[in-house]
């Protein structure tokens, strides 16, 4: 019990607040300074998506640090603790304590984002529809039975299965309802589809194709991911092997018990519940520049029931059913007057959606009631002194 | 200017060279050098005000005179070969109406021997200003090199090449300038063709405005002409034929070099663009536009041009000129602002801020000698509150003119922080009255009206530009981005209430008044507070802004990073206190660390050349941020070696500054 207290005492104590803070600045400018070679996307896997970092000093990973992740987790046990152990019943305190409440609030938020919140993209020229959208990162492998006889069985195998392989680690991925395993191996995050050149390592080229590694690029969204697949029929001695890229222009097919599967890796998608038609995109130029003053997009929204027209510009998204639509890009960039555009929508679905403002509301509140307060007491105090 | 903008001008400019091998100002059979009486003061009134579209928006002439010289020139004025000072207004209508003598003065400054080294040039010094004549024999390697890196990734050009680059779009730009108004200078002969005379009403040659007023009539002949020349007529058709072909394309030839000034308000009212003498001709002639009363403004210049040489009839014409434009814009609801523009940039509110904040510094030291003199205590606030109230006028009607909140550049940070700096420091005296906020009231006016003033010249572009299209909301404008720069604005300054106390601490001054630096540390933990309510409530509205704009509430993005450095290096500070792990001396030091990471935040992030927040890039301050570190690095050094080897200042506990009363302490203090 005595050990319980004193833990207690420690976890809630300033100690670890100042320390939780001085780390979470140090983290914020590491990984602000590792964007410039990195990019974004790197630096948030590094440093504020993880439990721990490694960093490195000249090139070297010598310096174990925690990451932004387990220190929002080991701020908010602080911040409730020490709220516990420090609250007092008076006007003092009333600030204080609802500033950090709206700060727990806000910490709260984000974990529910970061751990529920679904994002990606949707892209639809003019003319176009569709109720899918694909993530920006992550990956999976679709498995699709070829048919024309009626309705083809489709399997998933999600990113998280087989994104962490290591060079020469494999997994396996095995349904009974599948007429073969697949073995996957060599997950590259980025890489390239190249003819093997004449005195590579075999092993390493599927027919006269290998799979070229390359480089991260600063914006994750560029990358392309590839690995290798190996299909073992069961019950026989058979195995095909493919390659597994996402800028494949055709399916690694393997045929297993008489039926032929198309494998695809492709971006996770999610299916929205209504389907969206863009009817015309628009795009503004501030007078004699050609700089854009405004986006928009003119989008039907068609549900069983009904339609709707909606219009989404920059700062003006579709709110629908949990889902959001921010009008996020457009394109061909180098399009002419009479080319046809299209638009991507950036698409979220977040539980946490308006928890932020709700905590800055809270905080506000706090932070005003404890300063006007501090005023309010040392102006009376300043009168007492005068008389 | 913008790396990518200005390197697609110049491969732009580059073209236009290659079309028209030498430039047009030396062709020009211009009136001739020997000026008349210097412009008169009616005249360059006349033209300040007429209203231009560039940059997306309407401006005054004069603005867009302003930054073009300042862009090129460095400053907002110019010296004729007399060595007299010419304004930008006065420059420009040298340029358009004496291309020749414009072309020789010094007007295009050179700041890096690499660039001249580049085009084959002699340096005569390290930094200095050149005519266009100086650099006309230079001018295709200019212009081929110009293109050549603009074509290299914006990270990898050197800081000549960026300069190189930078000068071919000014010379770019003073060519256009000067060959704005040939199709005035130059009369079209319409020979002896008998229909073309018939048009015309006789006259052997004609200028832009009679070929514009007769377009319909023209098109009307061509085409009758060309369908008989079609159906086989007779030799005279022909010849009429190839006669109008001749004089539009002579046309076509002379106003293609008009596009500099888009001073031609359109016809219909739901055109937004702008015209130039060029695109109207074009578009006259196109059938995409009528031509009303917009032939007048041609009218106008080539009046100007015809009476260049007599001040009375140019003044007219420059009247004729003014109404015409002047008349169209209001019908269009777009000139109301111009005139409160013009007003804006005559009253030069931030150099004269910046003048007055300097003598108003000066006073105060005069009070810290003269402490107990009623009369200069009173000086001293007013010294202090005019150029203050000045900074506000100035940004109250940046607001007015753009229908804007205060801050949407990064130029604007500076003016809002400096005031937001000021008008805080002021209210510390109120407090306090020690002087000690009134002298950085005073120190930070003119310091921040410098760097703004610098800002604008080394940027040398209007510093109203119109916004990029995600920053197009004056809610999120007016709330995060104020509210987290008043958060920048209270960490710069109890940065600097912190220097006082650690330079006085340091050199041992005042060593026997402990009230002194009691009330220092006061005013840092009470700026230190004011600053975390705002930077916290300003960096949550980021968040939210993005979250209801983009869909993510945190992005990680570096200026979002930099101002969550300031909230959580503030609330380090804060609690440190609370804990009583740190006490007044502990507060100042972390004032000027917070100070660092504001600096970090405000222009730091904006070289490292990543991020959304692209309004705030820009380039050389790298320097400037080099030395500020270094000077912030040497004063904790300073108070870290004073700690070391001299007793802190009897410090007061957490609970007790916040509930001390600095007056009484003061009186104490003196009793």
């Amino acid at each position: 019990m005595q050990y319980l207290k004193a833990a207690y005492r420690v976890a809630a104590s300033y100690a670890v607040s100042i320390a939780i803070l001085f780390f979470l600045l140090v983290l914020t400018l590491l990984g602000t300074l590792e964007q410039i070679d990195h990019g974004l996307f790197a630096a948030q896997q590094k440093y504020f998506s993880a439990l721990f970092v490694v960093q490195e000093v000249f090139g070297h990973p010598i310096l174990p640090l925690p990451g932004v992740y387990l220190l929002l987790i080991l701020l908010f046990i602080n911040l409730t603790l020490g709220g516990i152990m420090r609250f007092r019943p008076g006007w003092s305190h009333v600030g204080v304590l609802i500033a950090h409440l709206g700060i727990l609030f806000m910490l709260l938020g984000g974990f529910v984002t970061f751990k529920y919140s679904t994002d990606g993209h949707l892209t639809l020229y003019e003319g176009e529809r569709s109720n899918e959208f694909q993530s920006y990162f992550d990956w999976e492998i679709a498995i699709t039975e070829v048919r024309t006889d009626g309705p083809a069985k489709a399997f998933i195998i999600p990113g998280a299965q087989f994104t962490h392989l290591k060079p020469g680690e494999n997994v396996t991925f095995h349904r009974d309802d599948l007429a073969f395993d697949l073995v996957l191996s060599d997950y590259a995050p980025n890489a390239e589809v190249r003819p093997a050149m004449p005195g590579s390592d075999a092993s390493k080229s599927v027919g006269n194709l290998v799979l070229q590694p390359r480089p991260l690029e600063p914006e994750g969204e560029r990358n392309v991911a590839g690995l290798r697949a190996k299909a073992a029929v069961k019950n026989e001695a058979v195995t095909q092997e493919g390659l597994l890229w996402g800028l494949s222009s055709a399916p690694f097919r393997v045929t297993a018990g008489g039926q032929a599967y198309d494998l695809t890796l492709r971006r996770r998608s999610w299916q929205l519940p209504f389907e969206v038609v863009l009817d015309d995109f628009t795009r503004e130029l501030h007078p004699g520049t050609s700089k854009p003053s405004s986006f928009s997009s003119d989008v039907t929204v068609i549900e069983p029931q009904a339609t709707q027209q909606i219009h989404i510009s920059m700062n003006k998204p579709l709110r629908y059913k949990g889902y959001t639509l921010f009008q996020a890009s457009w394109g061909p960039q180098d399009a002419g007057p009479n080319d046809r555009l299209f638009s991507t929508f950036a698409v979220v679905k977040n539980p946490a959606d308006h928890w932020p403002l709700y905590a800055c509301i809270v905080i506000t509140i706090g932070l005003l009631f404890h300063f006007c307060y501090r005023l309010i007491m040392h102006l009376r105090k300043e009168a007492r002194v005068s008389s | 200017m913008n790396g990518k903008k200005t390197g697609l001008l110049v491969v732009a400019a580059a073209i236009c060279v290659a079309l028209s091998p030498a430039p047009v100002c030396a062709q020009e059979a211009a009136p001739s050098t020997d000026a008349p009486a210097p412009w008169s003061k009616d005249v360059l009134d006349t033209f300040s005000v007429i209203p231009i579209q560039e940059g997306g928006r309407i401006k005054p002439l004069d603005t867009y005179a302003g930054f073009q010289l300042l862009g090129s020139n460095g400053r907002r004025t110019c010296k004729t070969l007399d060595g007299e000072s010419l304004t930008p207004m006065a420059w420009m209508l040298e340029c358009l109406f004496f291309p020749e003598r414009a072309s020789q003065y010094k007007t295009f400054l050179i700041e890096n021997p690499d660039v001249l080294s580049i085009l084959g040039m002699q340096a005569t010094k390290d930094r200095d200003r050149y005519s266009y004549g100086d650099l006309e024999p230079h001018r295709t390697t200019l212009f081929q090199m110009a293109a050549q890196f603009s074509g290299m990734p914006d990270k990898s050009r050197s800081p000549a090449q960026n300069q190189l680059i930078n000068l071919a779009h000014n010379v770019s730009q003073f060519q256009q300038l000067t060959s704005y108004l040939h199709f005035a200078r130059h009369p079209f002969p319409v020979g002896d063709n008998a229909t073309l005379s018939a048009l015309f009403g006789g006259k052997e040659s004609v200028r832009l405005s009679d070929i514009l007023s007769a377009a319909a009539a023209l098109k009307a002949e061509y085409t009758r002409i060309n369908t008989a020349v079609a159906q086989g007529s007779d030799a005279a058709a022909k010849a009429d034929l190839e006669r109008i072909q001749t004089l539009i394309k002579e046309m076509d030839s002379s106003v293609g070099e008009s596009t500099a000034l888009t001073l031609i308000p359109p016809a219909h009212p739901e055109d937004k663009e702008w015209l130039s003498v060029a695109t109207l001709a074009t578009s006259v002639f196109a059938f995409k536009a009528d031509l009303g009363p917009q032939v007048e403004i041609v009218r106008a210049l080539e009046g100007l041009v015809d009476h260049a040489d007599d001040p009375a009839a140019f003044s007219q014409s420059a009247t004729a000129l003014n109404q015409s434009i002047v008349n169209l814009a209001r019908e269009r609801g777009e000139y109301d602002k111009v005139p409160m523009e013009l007003t804006y940039y005559r009253a030069d509110f931030f150099w004269n801020s910046l003048y007055l904040y300097i003598l108003s510094f000066l006073l105060v030291a005069f009070l810290w000698m003269r402490p107990k003199s009623r009369v200069l205590n009173i000086t001293t606030l007013i010294a202090v509150s005019i150029p203050t109230l000045l900074l506000v006028a100035g940004i109250t009607m940046r607001c007015i003119i753009r229908a804007r909140p205060p801050v949407t550049t990064l130029y604007e940070t500076i003016l809002f922080i400096t005031a937001v700096a000021v008008v805080v420091a002021l209210a510390i005296e109120f407090m306090y009255r020690q002087r000690i906020a009134l002298s950085l009231a005073a120190f930070l006016g003119a310091l921040g009206c410098f760097l703004a003033n610098k800002y604008e010249v080394i940027e040398g572009t209007d510093t109203m530009p119109s916004m990029i299209a995600v920053l197009d909301t004056n809610f999120w404008l007016s709330t995060h981005v104020t509210t987290v720069t008043m958060g920048y604005a209270a960490g710069l300054l109890a940065s600097a209430i912190a220097h006082v106390y650690i330079i006085s601490y340091a050199l041992g001054l005042r060593r026997k008044d402990p009230v002194f630096f009691r009330n220092l540390a006061g005013m840092t933990y009470g700026v230190l507070c004011f600053g975390l309510l705002f930077a916290t409530v300003g960096t949550v509205l980021g968040g939210i802004w993005a979250n209801y704009s983009w869909g993510r509430f945190w992005g990680w993005d570096p200026k979002e990073n930099g101002a969550l450095m300031i909230v959580l290096w503030m609330l380090i500070v804060l609690h440190a206190r609370i804990a009583r792990y740190i006490r007044d001396f502990g507060i100042v030091m972390g004032a000027v660390c917070c100070g660092m990471i504001v600096a970090f935040s405000w222009f730091g992030v904006n070289l490292l050349g990543v991020g959304l927040h692209s309004y705030g890039f820009t380039s050389g301050i790298a320097k400037a941020l080099t030395t500020f570190y270094a000077i912030e690095v040497l004063v904790l050094l300073l108070g870290g070696i004073a700690w070391v080897w001299r007793p802190v200042p009897a410090e007061t506990s957490g609970e007790e500054t916040q509930d001390t009363t600095p007056r009484k302490k003061l009186a104490s203090s003196r009793a």
